[in-house]
């Protein structure tokens, strides 16, 4: 059977035309008009060059447009890349030299960055060429394509402080919005709100997801105004919150919602980092009638785990058991399988996983190692677990320095790079603290220069200016020296201590 | 739940206020280059703000105009541009000054 991410969209399209595809701001737009849109964009790029496997970048806030977009490079034959809206212009270039997308299409809004970025690519232009392609109603040439061509690029940090573009293929997508549909028992009338961004692939499968079952999508742009996210959230009846402990966290200090009748919520979902048991207590309250599941993932295979609700009291601390149609077990460094209550790194089977980091098969080759059987390659995920004997995961830690600032990927690497481009700065480091809120907010600590003046400002500005919103460090201490171990290495552990909110 | 750091100004003019919000802007999530702010535009859209820095700049607010910002209060419609802002902080010392409670 082949499986195309488009057709999601098609067929829903087709079998209920008129329901409500997606609800963003005063903008409310059917599964017929979306596909429609959809095709326009695919033509209009076909006509600019894209043909199948071209990469196709996408610079846009949660919008009509954005999901619109996502569909029509897939029905175009291209591959979205779909990146942070706050990226800033010299991570631009870098992701644009990276994966030398035909064509980028951007927002007005991001136009300065853009333009600084200075980038050799065709841009369409959210508000001018992209609303003209959303209203062309040109046939969409058939580019050929067979459920093993890529249908995404999604960048992610590594421990080397390079992002890498994780490579999705359609029979990824198509399998892995199938598989959380179906734990998740998502039905057709279901309203689901969406305030991750959809350059985050929780926040994209929100709209594959939505297209493959039917239901309603709700996208916020951002969870800057929480108290108009709930105020949405009452006024459509949705029934699914997707979040992440940080959302949680700041819905929950709005508690108990005053007038506003949220008795529609059937179920919140977690992901990216463990849901604190004070926020568990605290949703309970909140909405009692709500499930809660509690799961895991990495972009390198989307999702690898869920908790069914039923489970969550025995099973405190867990992410749950493998997602339907893959298997998870933990290895010890020789990569064999470890007996229950062991810890080891995680490792991935199924058709969820990644086609590989684009054009880096060193680092593709560390990461997608043989299986069992001849020829499969398997996931090892870097990340430590211990499993129970009913297959229950626990997450122990990172075999690297990354950590999760919230619930996105911090590389420490990344971030230094970034502060000692300050000519001031001699030395950095970049530590995890843990924050209620945050997860683990990020502190910078820096060494000046002998004779150069350093205020936490300076840091925090150059850090604003240089990259996304989620990576700029919460916390900055400016210290004469980093402690270092008899070795040399940054105790980084030490710094990490005496910070306080 | 409010700290008054600063006392309500009297009479604090409502071009003051809005040169005040432009300038934390600018110092803070700008890095001082205030040229391309313009103060009708959406602070989101231009990538100027994220949830964090909202949060951040409502602190900023309670505390230099000492005004209690509540719950309900945190909408675009109040803070998603310099102009909303002034607006919103102007009615909010007025609404103080005039004994209305927070």
């Amino acid at each position: 059977m082949k499986s195309l991410v488009h057709d999601f969209l098609l067929e829903t399209a087709a079998r209920t035309p008129t329901a409500t595809a997606l609800i963003c701001g005063d903008q409310r737009v059917s599964f017929a008009e979306l596909a429609a849109a959809a095709g326009g964009i695919a033509a209009t790029l076909q006509e600019m060059g894209v043909r199948r496997g071209d990469r196709v970048m996408l610079l846009l806030e949660n919008s009509v447009e954005m999901v619109a977009a996502v569909f029509g490079i897939a029905m175009a034959g291209g591959v979205f890349v779909p990146i942070n809206s706050t990226t800033k212009a010299a991570k631009l270039a870098d992701l644009i030299a990276d994966c030398t997308p035909r064509v980028l299409i951007a927002g007005a809004a991001h136009a300065p960055v853009v333009d600084s970025a200075g980038a050799d690519v065709q841009v369409l232009w959210g508000g001018g060429g992209l609303d003209d392609a959303m209203a062309a109603r040109p046939a969409v040439t058939d580019p050929g394509l067979i459920d093993q061509d890529l249908v995404a690029i999604i960048y992610t940090s590594g421990s080397s402080g390079v992002p890498k573009g994780v490579m999705l293929t359609h029979r990824n997508m198509a399998n892995t919005a199938w598989a959380i549909s179906t734990y998740l028992g998502n039905r057709p009338d279901d309203v689901v709100i969406c305030m991750l961004p959809m350059s985050f692939d929780y926040g994209l499968y929100q709209a594959i997801t939505g297209a493959r079952v039917g239901f309603a999508v709700v996208l916020e742009k951002s969870f800057a105004f929480p108290w108009r996210t709930l105020e949405n959230m009452a006024a459509h009846r949705v029934t699914g919150l997707p979040g992440v402990p940080t959302i949680f966290a700041g819905l929950l200090q709005l508690a108990p919602f005053g007038d506003l009748d949220l008795s529609a919520l059937r179920y919140v979902t977690n992901t990216a980092a463990a849901l604190p048991p004070a926020h568990i207590r605290g949703l309970r309250e909140a909405f009692p009638q709500v499930q809660i599941f509690s799961m895991y993932g990495l972009t390198e295979c989307t999702r690898v785990s869920w908790l069914d609700p039923a489970r969550l009291d025995d099973k405190i601390g867990s992410v749950g058991r493998a997602m339907p149609n893959s298997e998870v077990y933990v290895v010890d460094d020789a990569g064999r399988r470890l007996p229950p209550h062991h810890v080891g790194e995680l490792v991935v089977r199924g058709a969820n996983v990644m086609r590989g980091y684009w054009h880096k098969p060193d680092v593709t080759a560390r990461r997608l190692r043989d299986g069992e059987i001849e020829g499969e390659k398997v996931l090892y995920t870097g990340d430590l677990f211990r499993m129970d004997a009913e297959g229950f995961l626990y997450f122990v830690g990172r075999v690297d320095d990354i950590f999760k600032c919230r619930g996105e990927k911090v590389s420490p690497k990344e971030v230094e790079h970034v502060l000692h481009e300050i000519p001031a700065v001699a030395e950095a480091a970049i530590v995890p603290v843990p924050d209620p809120v945050d997860g683990m907010a990020i502190k910078a600590v820096v060494v000046p220069r002998e004779g150069a003046a350093l205020t936490e400002d300076e840091v925090r500005r150059h850090c604003r200016a240089r990259l996304e919103s989620y990576l700029v460090p919460r916390f900055v201490e400016i210290r004469a020296s980093l402690p270092r171990s008899e070795n040399g290495k940054v105790r980084k552990a030490a710094l990490a201590e005496n910070t306080s909110n | 739940m409010s700290h008054y750091g600063q006392m309500p100004e009297q009479c604090i003019a409502p071009s003051e206020i809005k040169a005040i919000v432009r300038g934390y802007i600018v110092t803070n999530f700008l890095f001082g280059d205030g040229a391309s702010l313009n103060d009708s535009a959406s602070l989101l859209e231009a990538g100027a703000l994220d949830s964090t820095g909202v949060m951040e700049m409502v602190a900023f607010l309670e505390d230099r105009f000492g005004i209690v910002v509540k719950d309900v209060d945190l909408v675009p419609e109040n803070l998603d541009s310099v102009d909303r802002i002034a607006t919103f902080v102007a009615a909010a010392t007025t609404a103080q000054m005039a004994g209305g409670t927070p």
